[in-house]
């Protein structure tokens, strides 16, 4: 009995730090799934794992940019992979703010891994009309700002909508990394291609439009970024990423002209 | 074009304006340093620091993580779009060209950094000092208890 009673205390403890790098890992995968640096990622898992008094300097993370490592002092350790990325800055924000309450003691532990759950269950992003416009807008603002004339706004616009939904339809049905881009430039720089025939304007700005909305600028300056906060090897692969996509996209336009110089 | 950025990042509707400003101001900056004749690393540099200062007050305004309104008011400056024309000059032919752009892509992306660590440590010493202040008042009023 006496051994018993002794076991289930460190039962409890041994799930309740299970239930802790879950978490932590949980939260960690969240923030890197929709778009955080890297440095903040780190940092919260590491409020969550060293809250509570008795972990105060025993949690150690280790993030990179496709997997995430936590771990208690010679406890446990849990990893989990991170395996497709985007900008949701919603979710960071509630992550954030679940973070903050449950540094505050707002929050449970318990509470703190469902809420992350329901944040994690909530749906990606969705081809809908408003995003179809505001990838339009987003063509046609580029295009403006890059010294294009309003003659140039209706192609562009038209490849930036054509190339963000063919984008959008193949990520679902293709499981191909660099494909998806390829095709959808190649689409909206044929569509754009076609409009201009018809107006007029310059094809390089027309081609703006078809890339922007999938273009990977802010990943080359994280990438910097992390390069500079010594997370080498994050920011190494940002970068490499960065080199595929923009080759992608590039080939895809290339091909468009390919296409009509024939 | 911040605006558009923004929500298609999925910024919480009540964000997307005050990011669109932010966007705006940082543009702004960027025009107005590149036409008064400066280079690109500079310019980025300056706009960055304005961009996270803005974002840091926007930040501190809406009490929300500082990166929901950095990342779509860097939008419009980034070099995303030279990146890619980088590569269609590679792949073209245009060597010579390509690496211009290349590297002036890198300028530009290594300026938003640089701006950006830099402004952060700026931040934390404004904090820590903050913070001491505090104390510093808080223990003063106690002792005059």
């Amino acid at each position: 009995m006496n051994n018993e009673k002794e076991l289930l205390p460190s039962e409890h403890q041994e799930k309740h730090d299970e239930l802790l790098i879950n978490t932590a890992l949980l939260a960690g995968k969240l923030l890197m799934e929709s778009g955080a640096e890297t440095g903040r990622v780190e940092n919260t898992m590491e409020y969550i794992l060293n809250n509570s008094a008795e972990y105060a300097g025993k949690g150690q993370t280790y993030v990179l940019l496709n997997s995430i490592f936590a771990g208690l002092d010679d406890l446990r350790t849990g990893f989990l992979p991170v395996v497709k990325r985007d900008y949701n800055l919603t979710k960071v924000m509630q992550v954030n703010q679940l973070s903050r309450d449950f540094s505050q003691q707002k929050l449970s532990l318990s509470e703190l891994n469902s809420k992350l759950k329901e944040v994690q269950s909530c749906k990606m992003k969705t081809l809908t009309l408003s995003s179809v416009f505001f990838a339009a807008l987003l063509a046609t603002s580029c295009c403006l700002l890059q010294s294009g004339t309003w003659l140039d706004v209706p192609g562009s616009c038209l490849a930036g909508i054509v190339s963000y939904c063919i984008y959008h339809l193949t990520c679902n049905f293709l499981d191909l990394p660099f494909v998806s881009e390829f095709i959808s430039t190649f689409l909206g720089g044929v569509a754009g291609y076609i409009l201009m025939k018809l107006i007029g304007g310059n094809p390089d700005m027309i081609m703006l439009g078809a890339v922007i909305p999938l273009v990977p600028g802010i990943a080359i300056t994280n990438s910097i970024r992390d390069l500079l906060s010594r997370h080498y090897i994050t920011g190494m692969i940002r970068f490499l990423e960065c080199i595929l996509i923009a080759t992608a996209l590039a080939l895809g336009v290339v091909a468009v002209y390919l296409l009509f110089s024939l | 074009m911040t605006l558009s950025f923004g929500y298609l990042c999925n910024v919480p509707i009540r964000f997307l304006f005050p990011s669109g400003i932010i966007g705006t101001i940082g543009w702004l900056g960027y025009w107005g340093i590149t036409q008064l004749g400066y280079g690109v690393f500079s310019a980025s540099f300056v706009c960055s620091l304005i961009l996270s200062a803005a974002s840091y007050a926007a930040s501190v305004f809406f009490k929300q993580p500082m990166t929901l309104f950095f990342i779509p008011g860097v939008v419009p400056v980034v070099p995303g779009i030279n990146f890619y024309l980088a590569f269609r000059d590679l792949i073209q032919g245009n060597y010579a060209e390509s690496g211009i752009i290349f590297l002036h892509t890198l300028y530009c992306a290594g300026g938003i950094a640089a701006g950006f660590v830099i402004s952060s440590a700026l931040f934390q010493i404004y904090n820590r000092l903050v913070a001491k202040i505090k104390r510093q008042i808080k223990t003063k009023i106690s002792i005059k208890k």
